[in-house]
């Protein structure tokens, strides 16, 4: 079954989904950020990127995708329409189809300062992938 | 956790030293708090923080102690130089935010009549909420020098005055800063962002003097009742979240390296006299220029804002500055322990130095009165301008709180505010409020802090600093 919370922190957010596979869990971690961050908008898949992370582990790769899009987010304003991934334990590469945000016609509600090693948790639990992250707003 | 602990007196518990803790935690908070300090994991947090090695005395934490990452919000904790670690969990994301406070020549009287186009032009000057960036698009070259020379850098361009630069901590540099260490994703996300305020708790605020508790000390500082003030807080944006970040993933190994069990992974650390321990305080450092250098901006534009609005000269309306300081920071201190001079670095993680009088780091203006410490209050009540004690300097190495602390989560608060209209019922309170978004607002409402004066009156009677004045906001702008 495919899951997904946010849940309070005090000042902050996180979220924590159920995936069937790695790679939408990681991809729809990413979602769900981008939700967090501007949600109720139409973006058209117009700019293309590919990224590779690295991480010592599930959870480290985790972070530091999250954190290298939220920098394309914070640096061009690039948002993430459509995701290709490939994951392995350690690295992953991500081939993405986006879009620039206009702030004269898309809303934007938070800014996420970090993605943060706070009650992290990736792992595979029997026949599902399951994710939990706190972001720092 | 809650009920080992220990009341020291009427406004100091402690957590008992068990398990891997070094030292015990203290907790700075009344009884009638204790309750609500207990709900969440923040206790917990500062008995984490005192697991660390090197750490000297206690682990502490001040009133507006709440659940943040490794070290809670609110939270002091000093390490020994030689023997101690540096943690970027000890400083937080937002490295050096902090608070400048500016007064003015004018009086509540004279500006109330304008103060809706005075926010407007605030809001319109001051560039702000999420992801904002700057009209300065700085090179790389001027990026070096911000990071290593602080306000100062600003002040050269012609962003205030020279004056400024004696009421900040550190006068607006800290040494030590090596931008030679800063990563090419940190010099992206500050090149767009110097200069602005950002989102979240950050704000611009007109207030008014309302109550003088110590006169004497109050016209040192230049305060003196219905005279206007500027509150500016706001710290290193996107830059100093991502040295922050950068710090943590260094700090992972260098745990492990050094043998450091962590309760938390976001207590990661590395020995003080470690390179990786002096990389981070000289990336820190350079995080620390930068927000120096934000609010010295800042405080120009409001300066210009305020004669556009109001149609005075800047002289006649003569904003200075009366102190500003950081309260997301680890410094290297000396402060006494056991009778014995020791130098020390001193984490504060949403908490702010209070040195008490004639310490040579306080302006000389201010030396006999000890240093300034500014408390914001959430937006429809109250802010706080206290000074440093001795007591301080003994007993939290010289540091108190530094904000309300918020109560409720931010989407509490969002449908707390949901079929409300909140910038109306601010005006009823006698504030105009700006912001980008009325989530913002929603999200900053009252209800969602700590009344401020609670934490106040906490460490003004537990001695670790005193009450000055009482501000209140008319006008707020938030990111």
């Amino acid at each position: 079954m495919e899951t997904i919370e946010f849940f309070d922190h005090t000042a902050d957010i996180g979220i924590r989904l159920t995936r069937p596979t790695p790679e939408e869990l990681f991809r729809d971690a990413a979602f769900a950020m981008f939700d967090l961050i501007a949600p109720n908008n139409k973006f058209r898949p117009v700019i293309n990127y590919t990224i590779t992370v690295q991480g010592v582990n599930l959870e480290e790769l985790m972070v530091n995708w999250l954190s290298e899009i939220n920098f394309y987010f914070q640096v061009n304003g690039y948002v993430p329409v459509n995701i290709a991934l490939v994951v392995n334990s350690t690295c992953l590469t991500a081939k993405i189809q986006g879009d620039i945000i206009d702030r004269s016609v898309h809303n934007v509600e938070i800014e996420i300062k970090a993605i943060t090693f706070h009650k992290i948790d990736v792992r595979q639990a029997d026949d599902k992938w399951k994710a939990q992250v706190v972001f720092d707003i | 956790m809650k009920h080992n602990v220990k009341k020291i007196h009427d406004y100091l518990f402690e957590i008992p030293q068990t398990g891997k803790m070094l030292v015990p935690a203290r907790l700075y908070v009344s009884e009638k708090m204790l309750d609500d300090v207990f709900s969440d994991n923040a206790p917990e947090q500062a008995a984490h923080v005192a697991w660390l090695p090197g750490i000297i005395n206690y682990s502490m934490a001040m009133p507006d102690i709440h659940w943040g990452y490794g070290f809670p919000i609110g939270g002091v904790a000093a390490f020994d130089y030689e023997t101690g670690v540096v943690s970027p969990g000890g400083v937080g994301y937002d490295i050096n935010c902090g608070v400048r406070l500016l007064k003015t020549d004018l009086t509540v009287d004279e500006v109330m009549p304008k103060m809706k186009p005075l926010v407007d032009q605030l809001f319109r000057d001051i560039p702000s909420g999420v992801g904002s960036t700057g009209s300065i698009k700085l090179t790389h070259k001027e990026e070096q020098h911000v990071l290593r020379n602080g306000a100062h850098w600003a002040v050269e361009q012609g962003f205030g005055i020279a004056k400024d630069l004696d009421k900040i901590e550190e006068n607006g540099t800290m040494p030590g800063a090596n931008p030679e260490l800063i990563s090419e994703h940190a010099l992206a996300r500050g090149k767009a962002q110097l200069g602005t305020l950002g989102s979240g708790n950050h704000f611009v605020e007109v207030g008014v003097v309302e109550q003088i508790y110590n006169p004497t000390v109050a016209d040192i500082l230049g305060l003196h009742k219905d005279q206007i003030t500027v509150i500016i807080h706001t710290g290193s944006r996107g830059f100093g979240h991502q040295v922050c970040d950068d710090a943590i993933r260094v700090m992972l190994r260098a745990s492990e390296k050094y043998g450091i069990t962590l309760p938390d992974r976001q207590l990661c650390c590395a020995p003080i006299q470690s390179p990786e321990g002096q990389n981070y305080l000289a990336q820190m450092a350079c995080a620390v220029n930068f927000a120096f250098t934000n609010r010295q901006m800042i405080t120009h534009w409001a300066r210009g804002a305020f004669s556009k609005a109001l149609g005075i000269s800047e002289r006649a309306i003569n904003m200075t500055v009366v102190y500003e300081v950081a309260h997301n920071i680890a410094k290297i201190e000396e402060h006494i322990v056991d009778g014995q001079k020791r130098k020390v670095c001193v984490h504060r993680k949403g908490a702010t130095r209070a040195f008490g009088p004639l310490h040579p780091a306080i302006p000389a203006d201010y030396r006999e009165i000890g240093q300034p410490v500014l408390i914001p209050g959430d937006m429809g009540r109250y802010s706080y301008v206290l000074v440093g004690t001795d007591q301080a300097m003994q007993e939290t190495f010289g540091s108190t709180c530094h904000g309300a602390g918020r109560v409720m989560s931010r989407t509490k608060a969002k449908k707390a505010g949901q079929g409300r209209d909140l910038r109306k019922e601010m005006a009823k309170r006698g504030i105009v409020v700006r912001a980008s978004s009325y989530a913002t607002i929603a999200e900053e409402m009252p209800e969602a802090y700590k009344d401020v004066s609670d934490v106040v009156d906490i460490v003004h009677n537990a001695g670790i600093s005193k009450k000055v004045a009482k501000l209140r906001p008319l006008g707020v702008i938030k990111g």
